[in-house]
């Protein structure tokens, strides 16, 4: 019996103990084993480039960076989903491509590629943990987390790579060329501590940015044989047409305008001079910063609004595009140049093909309408690269020379010629027609490793050779385009991203904008909702410019003005 | 005898209303499942305004197709299948032994083992150490940080435990006079009569592990581990994208390219996910009532 119980008392207590060392939290000390297994290596397809090479081998062993980023994907014309991974791990040409140039600079790419909906997660988990990875994709990185980083040494000046390591051609691209925007993210020490991607829009040997506004479907003006709005009278008029005359044919009267009622970033605002976020610029070029409820146009651009809802004029619908998928959506906000919104139109058999055309539309208020656009050397802040301490620094220096060579942006935003596209006239021309996934790809994107990826983007986009493609297949979209392009001086714009145009912000800066964010964004958009639906009166205006001084509006401006005077 | 109680025992106006009550009650069940089918058979168009109410609009078996050569898909299936596999085998067999132990009455020290089980329970460290527990034991990235945190569960313990003490002592003496030793006892008395529960447990543990993918999220940074439930989220959040809110033009197209051909994926790979759970669920059912009456009988 006595035996029994010291067995049972044994068995029991074993168990036990192997719980609370579970819940306990103290474990054996080891290191943190990154499992190769799943880690997308390059090496693979770089060997295979450096056998085709031979000639030109590398007489030292190549450097190794390990990159951790986003294995961002595309859908290829077959509706099948590929991913950075497979580039890497198949047998693109592409990829082969960036390998093989790589490695004639004696760098070996190894990539840690998380899937993008986990990012996030992983990057969070992995700074809390200790990062082990030479460059990495800052993705769901808040400031705050970015300045620890850069306390604790963990991140490395990527100036002071460029200014030691890389050639005089990288060193005058990142201060004195187009480069020189990355500037704008020096921190308090005066460095820059990580890369964001870029794109350089010519036209005619102006930079130019790409049009981003309020778009209205051309093929129903004409089914109506009304003319292309101009004014908001007229816009007003030309959608109510569209419903009264049932003009997608579904027996309702249906059609409706998207312009999100919470928000001034909806291209109508724009139509009454207001700049597209709380903060804005008063104009496009003189720097000074204001917020739409200072601007003039602000009362009559809710008046607008709110005849646009009382008409039942409106898509409230805050997300999703059912709307425009079912055939009703008359008018919403993109890019002036976009082809892939149309054929996701469905339209009953017969009828004439779907045509999103750009507009600007006078408001017939004195106050002239802008049209928002990207600065033409844009600084994009969707996503940013920085380098690690651990890094080999000459290794990064080297990448650095690649990354702004014109050669590196031509394989990432057209591919390889003869293969992804085609020189015609002395003008690039991606390939449309492929049956092979990677050049289906690069027929509508640019290569998997950028946009959020691993590596930034250098883009150089002949705006003018990209509006060929647009005369020939979609002339009504093609002309508005045209038109500002050529006659830029003569049209009124405003910045599509203010946030893109200021210098990082500082500690305190970060913590008192994300304070006074907190409560203004909520009480400001829910104050322009109310003021449209008639929820709230326009005539305690005062008080509502007073409620939201409360909030720190004035200070914000501040904020955001000392941000942008540092950029100069 | 008058009935005092005709409303309650057969009145036929009480039973209609209450088969409509079952009625009703069994179409709200069903009908999402039957709605997610119909969108997911339907053309991508359609499924995109998720306009679809009777019957599938169009025909499309496209969604299924991509997903038949969706490797990756096959992949999260297997690992599921590996995952469900291990924990149903080491939560029933570790359950069992620390349940096991407990219900023996004269074991020295058994209230306090029993608190000692109890408070974690109740008590979770959180997240934060769960994770740094979980790198220091070299488990992040690894397989194993799905199967060895969930192989122990201090609640299927209790339940088991609960279980073996309706087992009549005399049954566990008859065994000892027999010449049976704690082993035997367990292996021929205790395991014998323990099906029910064990049943319970195991398909308790199935329908959790198949279902879960917040760990996998947290300690599975890379795809080749990673299970059905994680690779579904995939396909859900990446449709959730709205074009509009894109700032650059690449990645706003590719939004609209994917907008239309996930429309009707994601339901059909909600189909495809649910399709093993659902087909066992007849089988698994009269565990569920087991479960949930147990203990609730004293003798």
């Amino acid at each position: 019996m006595k035996k029994e119980k010291v067995l049972a008392v044994m068995l029991a207590a074993a168990m036990t103990m192997g719980l609370a060392a579970c819940g306990s939290g103290k474990g054996t000390e080891t290191t943190t084993a990154q499992t190769t297994a799943a880690s997308t290596t390059a090496a693979a397809a770089q060997e295979e480039a450096a056998a085709e090479t031979t000639a030109q081998a590398e007489p030292k062993e190549p450097d190794v960076i390990r990159i951790l980023g986003v294995d961002r994907s595309g859908t290829d014309t077959d509706g099948r989903v590929v991913y950075l991974s497979d580039w890497v791990n198949g047998d693109s040409k592409i990829w082969q491509r960036l390998a093989s140039d790589l490695l004639e600079r004696g760098i070996v790419l190894d990539l840690d590629l998380i899937a993008e909906d986990q990012y996030e997660t992983v990057v969070q988990t992995q700074i809390a943990a200790g990062l082990n990875c030479d460059m990495i994709n800052l993705q769901g990185v808040d400031s705050k987390t970015r300045l620890n980083l850069v306390k604790q040494g963990i991140l490395a000046p990527v100036n002071q790579i460029w200014e030691n390591y890389s050639q005089e051609s990288t060193k005058e691209f990142y201060t004195t060329g187009y480069g020189s925007v990355m500037l704008r993210d020096r921190m308090e020490d005066g460095n820059v501590y990580w890369l964001s991607p870029l794109t350089i829009g010519d036209f005619d040997g102006r930079v130019t940015g790409s049009v981003k506004g309020v778009m209205i479907r051309k093929d129903w003006l004409n089914k109506l044989n009304l003319p292309v709005p101009k004014t908001t009278n007229e816009l007003y008029d030309a959608l109510l047409a569209f419903q009264t005359n049932d003009v997608n044919g579904n027996g309702l009267a249906d059609e409706v305008a998207r312009a999100g009622l919470g928000s001034f970033n909806n291209g109508v605002a724009q139509f009454f001079g207001l700049g597209t976020d709380l903060v804005c610029f008063t104009d496009y070029d003189s720097g000074v910063l204001t917020s739409p409820w200072y601007m003039d146009g602000v009362k009559d651009y809710i008046l607008f609004m709110k005849r646009l809802y009382e008409a039942g004029l409106l898509d409230l619908a805050e997300s999703g595009n059912s709307a425009k998928v079912e055939n009703r959506l008359a008018l919403f906000t993109s890019w002036w140049s976009e082809t892939w919104e149309e054929p996701t139109v469905l339209i009953p058999e017969g009828a004439d093909p779907v045509v999103y055309v750009g507009i600007s539309c006078d408001s017939e208020t004195g106050v002239e309408p802008v049209i928002p656009i990207q600065d033409g050397i844009q600084k994009n802040s969707n996503y940013q690269i920085a380098v690690t301490t651990q890094a080999n620094p000459e290794a990064v220096g080297r990448l650095l020379d690649y990354l702004t060579s014109e050669e590196y942006s031509t394989l990432t935003e057209l591919g390889i010629e003869g293969y992804t596209y085609e020189v015609i006239d002395g003008e690039k021309r991606k390939i449309l027609d492929s049956d092979i996934s990677e050049v289906q790809i690069m027929s509508v994107l640019n290569a998997l490793w950028t946009n959020n990826a691993i590596l930034p983007r250098l883009e150089i986009a002949d705006r003018k050779a990209g509006l060929e493609p647009l005369k020939e297949n979609w002339p009504d979209k093609e002309e508005p385009v045209r038109e500002l392009f050529e006659n830029y001086d003569q049209y009124a714009l405003t910045r599509l991203s203010v946030s893109d145009e200021l210098a990082v912000a500082t500690e305190d800066e970060t913590q008192r904008s994300s304070d006074i964010r907190a409560d203004l964004d909520t009480y400001y958009s829910e104050l322009l909702t109310k003021l449209i639906m008639g929820q709230q009166s326009m005539d305690d205006w005062d008080s509502y410019i007073e409620d939201m001084k409360d909030l720190g509006l004035d200070e914000l401006i501040e904020i955001y003005q000392a941000r942008y005077d540092r950029t100069k | 005898m008058k009935n005092k109680n005709k409303v309650r025992e057969g009145n036929p106006a009480i039973t209609v209303l209450l088969y409509i009550a079952a009625g009703a009650m069994a179409f709200i069940t069903i009908y999402p499942m039957y709605y997610v089918l119909i969108l997911s058979l339907s053309e991508p168009q359609f499924a995109a305004t998720m306009k679809v109410y009777t019957w599938p609009k169009g025909f499309n078996l496209g969604a299924y197709e991509t997903l038949v050569k969706d490797a990756k898909m096959w992949r999260a299936y297997a690992n599921t299948f590996l995952y469900v596999v291990c924990n149903t085998i080491l939560v029933v067999t570790t359950c069992t032994l620390v349940a096991y132990g407990l219900s023996y009455k004269n074991l020295i020290g058994r209230k306090f083992l029993t608190m000692f089980l109890l408070v974690p329970m109740y008590f979770s460290g959180g997240m934060i150490p769960h994770f740094l527990l979980i790198m220091k034991l070299g488990l992040y990235d690894s397989p194993l940080s799905q199967i060895i945190p969930a192989a122990f569960s201090i609640w299927d313990i209790i339940l088991i435990r609960s279980f073996f003490r309706t087992i009549p002592d005399s049954l566990v003496d008859a065994a000892k006079i027999d010449g049976a030793g704690v082993l035997q006892v367990l292996t021929n008395v205790f395991l014998p009569l323990g099906k029910p529960i064990f049943a319970v447990i195991a398909v308790y543990t199935i329908v959790s592990t198949w279902n879960s993918w917040f760990n996998a999220m947290v300690y599975l940074p890379h795809i080749t581990w990673q299970p059905l439930q994680l690779h579904l989220r995939r396909v859900l959040v990446s449709s959730s994208q709205t074009i509009s809110q894109v700032m650059d033009q690449a990645a706003a197209r590719e939004a609209a390219a994917k907008e239309l051909s996930n429309a009707q994926l994601q339901y059909a790979m909600i189909i495809f996910t649910s399709l093993p759970v659902l087909a066992a669920y007849p089988f698994f059912q009269r565990y569920f009532v087991k479960g949930m009456v147990l203990g609730s009988l004293k003798e």
